[in-house]
């Protein structure tokens, strides 16, 4: 790996390889793309739809944050991610809470490391 | 009328007629004399009664007729008791035929000795049967059946049979035999002493109790095994209570803590990172109890998917290494002779169980051990490849005791202070026994555990094979030194089999030995693949590179853990490799790494798509971005559109034939993919048919891919999307079209 940020970010036990193979081993582009995850909407859409009760959109972005931090190699957040999905479509409501939290939990986790690895790397 | 009457009668017939008959003959002798008497001898003297009648022959015959009365009489007698001896013997024999069948139709054995013979006299023919011993032989010699008995039930025996003559009252005794094949029976003999004539004869009646027996251990055992899981479940009962007990009071505590702490902000921090941790473990619990209520209740069922196997060793490899290196536990991979690459089945169950094993491993394995997980394919055919995964390490083992227990659920939950539910491997073993598969243990108390898990797993017949993905046009000549021989081996034949000329070695000398003789042969070798050398590593390199430079020869470490090779290192090689490795990886490596050196090389974008229109329906949008630098970089031109009304408009909207493609998210919002599909497909457009519609889902189920073609999509893509893929799949379309420009 050329990248010393994709090599740390590898370090820190996000799936880089995994990632990089998707995305034909450019760099480049997934560096671009995983420096812009802590903008993307969809979580603090999810966080709005949670507290609206909105189920049927919870669903929606739910599955778009299991798919995209899939994408980028976040395989932790990607599989509580399915897991909420799972509840939430079987509409298990006590479990997803449980879930739920783990995702918050999981999302600033990541998104601490990303800013940590950035404020190395600038 | 009966025989018994009939003879009775005839018997009495002929005793009378022989009575009358000599009564008669008296009376007349006797009359007939007396009228001469007084008709011709006045004189009594000289009558007939009174003369010598031995001088006359007149009265020999009444003498005659009474022997003949006499003889008819005894005649009589003797039929009467001819016919009687007649009638007991048939009785007799009756009742010996009666018996005979009543011992041979009867399950137990019969066999009559005689005390003073010192011999058998009756053996029923049911003894070789239920016993296995040779009649003729038995009633030749008696040991041969006494002696199949063990020691002391011959003593037993004896003392029974000595004691049943005294008393003249039959017992039983039990005991086991063995037959001369060698088989143990359990039976039960009947000793009764036979009182008949005086004679000194025992009868022995055996019945076979052997299946009896087991039935009853087997009985016990499953009685035992009930009373066991019934104390292991109220004991779970208990241990869970106080189990999801304890964090919710932690965090019920923590709650209050964090109430009163509300000004203090790291204070508050520190409660909310403690009930992260503790609503962690609860989550953990009462998965694992709803996974096995799952399992009991007969409703677990498992999927069949394709997957890729490489990632999902390198998934669990890669969270178990985070976990390891957490703990200071030294983790290694080995993957051997893995054929198959993709394969099909419940990938998120066999991530559960592999990462149940490796967890299990690293809790149980103090800081400094070593934990080693190792793949290897054991058998192979068209359909299906057989797997065995080992997790060993060197941790604090099992006693024996525990060993019997590990599978059982509930078993570990005794274990005070386990931190576990306990349901763990018996989940593991229960989702390994749904897979067809079997799971063994090994271990020893502080010596270690080794659990084995052999699985069959569906090849993906769609997959390219591995070898046929490559094919080297240069020849390459490539030096394999890998501290496992066996893994060594494996990488050399695959290499061989794609016109590479690969040979292994045995040690770091040799290394140097060979690389100086090909180099002096000018024919050196160009690739180059090393374990991380354990010593000297940097002079051991620098020597390697002093016969071949860096231009000849393309040197490649494999190692557990990039980040523990020293940057001093890392100029000398060209780049590293992740253990386990798997056969594509080094092929691509080798090919990928041809003319510019180091790992990953940026895969060039091939693909022109520059003739295409492209409707890419997609709902998010980081993931829309993403997709569209890479269709940009292919020069198509891309429209997009965020929800499936958006696609339909956009289509609906669009010239005839301006979309080759539209690439469709199926989850969106307002209308879902597949709904945008069926609309497009039912318009009454020249193209609405001919537009190749390819669904994104999340899932690569055969059931979310059916349901793509059902509504009228010409393929299906898994999200994450590998673009690599995406791609050829688009070209694969174009082509079947008959757009052969690439």
């Amino acid at each position: 790996m050329n990248s010393e940020y994709l090599s740390h970010l590898q370090n820190e036990g996000i799936a880089v390889h995994i990632a990089l193979d998707r995305f034909m081993n450019n760099e480049s582009f997934y560096e671009k793309y995983i420096r812009m995850f802590p903008e993307d909407k969809t979580f603090p859409l999810l966080q709005e739809a949670y507290q609206r009760n909105d189920w049927d959109n919870a669903k929606i972005y739910t599955h778009s944050l299991k798919g995209l931090s899939a994408s980028l190699g976040f395989l932790s957040l990607s599989s509580i991610a399915e897991k909420l999905l799972s509840c939430l479509k079987k509409e298990d409501v006590s479990h997803y809470e449980i879930y739920y939290k783990q995702l918050v939990n999981n999302y600033h986790q990541v998104l601490n490391l990303l800013h940590e690895v950035d404020k190395k790397f600038s | 009328m009966n025989f018994d009457n009939r003879t009775n009668l005839r018997t009495a017939i002929c005793c009378l007629v022989g009575t009358c008959l000599l009564v008669g003959l008296g009376l007349g002798a006797w009359q007939k004399a007396l009228i001469v008497d007084l008709l011709y001898y006045p004189d009594p003297a000289q009558g007939i009664l009174h003369a010598d009648l031995s001088q006359s022959n007149e009265f020999y015959w009444p003498i005659l007729l009474v022997i003949l009365s006499i003889c008819v009489i005894v005649v009589g007698i003797l039929g009467y008791y001819w016919k009687k001896i007649q009638q007991r013997n048939c009785q007799l024999i009756a009742r010996e035929n009666a018996f005979q069948l009543l011992v041979e139709h009867m399950e137990d054995t019969y066999l009559l000795y005689s005390l003073s013979e010192h011999r058998f006299i009756h053996i029923s023919e049911s003894l070789n049967e239920i016993l296995g011993l040779s009649i003729k032989q038995v009633y030749n010699q008696a040991d041969i059946f006494f002696s199949c008995l063990l020691p002391e039930d011959r003593i037993l025996l004896r003392q029974t049979i000595l004691h049943v003559m005294e008393i003249k009252k039959g017992q039983h005794l039990e005991c086991a035999f063995q037959t001369p094949s060698g088989e143990a029976k359990w039976v039960c003999f009947h000793v009764q002493p036979i009182d008949i004539f005086d004679k000194n004869w025992f009868l022995l009646a055996i019945t076979d109790l052997t299946t009896q027996k087991k039935n009853q251990d087997l009985l016990k055992a499953a009685l035992v095994k009930a009373q066991e899981a019934g104390v292991a479940r109220r004991d779970f009962l208990s241990q869970m209570s106080h189990e999801i007990r304890t964090p919710m009071n932690a965090i019920a505590g923590l709650i209050k803590m964090a109430e009163h702490a509300i000004d203090d902000p790291d204070k508050l921090q520190d409660c909310l990172h403690k009930m992260n941790l503790s609503s962690d473990h609860l989550l953990t619990l009462v998965n694992d109890i709803l996974d096995f209520s799952k399992i009991e209740s007969g409703k677990m069922e498992l999927v069949k998917e394709p997957f890729s196997f490489k990632e999902l060793v390198q998934a669990i490899c890669s969270m178990v290494n985070t976990q390891a290196k957490e703990k200071g536990v030294f983790f290694a991979t080995e993957a051997y002779g893995l054929n198959k690459e993709s394969l099909v089945g419940d990938t998120l169950r066999l991530k559960q169980v592999l990462l149940n094993l490796l967890s299990n491993a690293i809790k149980y394995t103090p800081t400094g051990g070593h934990i080693t997980f190792s793949i290897r394919q054991i058998a192979e055919d068209v359909e299906q490849v057989r797997l065995r995964f080992a997790v060993k390490d060197d941790g604090i083992g099992m006693s024996e005791t525990f060993l019997q227990t590990i599978f059982l659920p509930f078993a570990q939950a005794t274990q005070k202070g386990s931190g576990s539910t306990g349901l763990g491997l018996a989940i593991t073993k229960d989702l390994i026994t749904l897979m067809n598969g079997n799971i063994t243990v090994e271990s020893k108390l502080g010596v270690g555990s080794t659990f084995t898990v052999d699985l069959p797993l569906a090849v993906d017949n769609k997959e390219v094979g591995i070898q046929k993905a490559f094919s080297f046009s240069s020849k390459e000549k490539i030096l394999i030194w890998q501290q496992d021989t066996t893994i060594a081996c494996y990488l050399v034949k695959v290499l061989n089999s794609l016109n590479c000329s690969a040979q292994y070695c045995s040690n770091q000398e040799e290394i140097l030995l060979l690389l100086e003789q090909a180099k002096s042969i000018g024919y050196p070798y160009t690739f180059c693949l090393l374990d991380f050398p354990r010593e000297k590593a940097a002079s051991f390199l620098q020597a390697i590179r002093c016969i071949s430079p860096t231009t000849a020869m393309r040197i490649f470490l494999s190692v557990y853990d990039i980040t523990a090779v020293a940057a001093h290192i890392l100029p000398l090689v060209d780049g590293c490799i992740t253990k386990p490795l798997f056969s594509s990886d080094l092929l691509a490596i080798i090919e990928n790494s041809k003319n510019v050196p180091g790992i990953c090389q940026q895969k060039e974008n091939t693909f022109d798509f520059s003739h295409c229109h492209i409707l890419l329906a997609e709902d998010n949008v980081l993931n829309m971005e993403i997709a569209l630098d890479f269709l940009n970089q292919t020069g198509a031109r891309v429209d997009c559109a965020e929800n499936g009304e958006a696609v339909c408009e956009a289509f609906l909207n669009s010239p005839v034939g301006y979309y080759n493609f539209i690439l469709m998210d199926v989850q969106m919002p307002r209308m879902d993919g597949y709904a945008a599909t069926e609309k497009i497909r039912q318009s009454k457009r020249e193209d609405a048919t001919k537009v190749i519609i390819i669904a994104m889902t999340a899932n690569a189920f055969r059931e979310d891919r059916e349901e793509s073609l059902a509504c009228g999509m010409d393929d299906h893509i898994a999200k994450p999307i590998n673009f690599e893929c995406l791609f050829e799949k688009m070209k694969e379309h174009l082509i079947r079209d008959g757009e052969d420009e690439f």
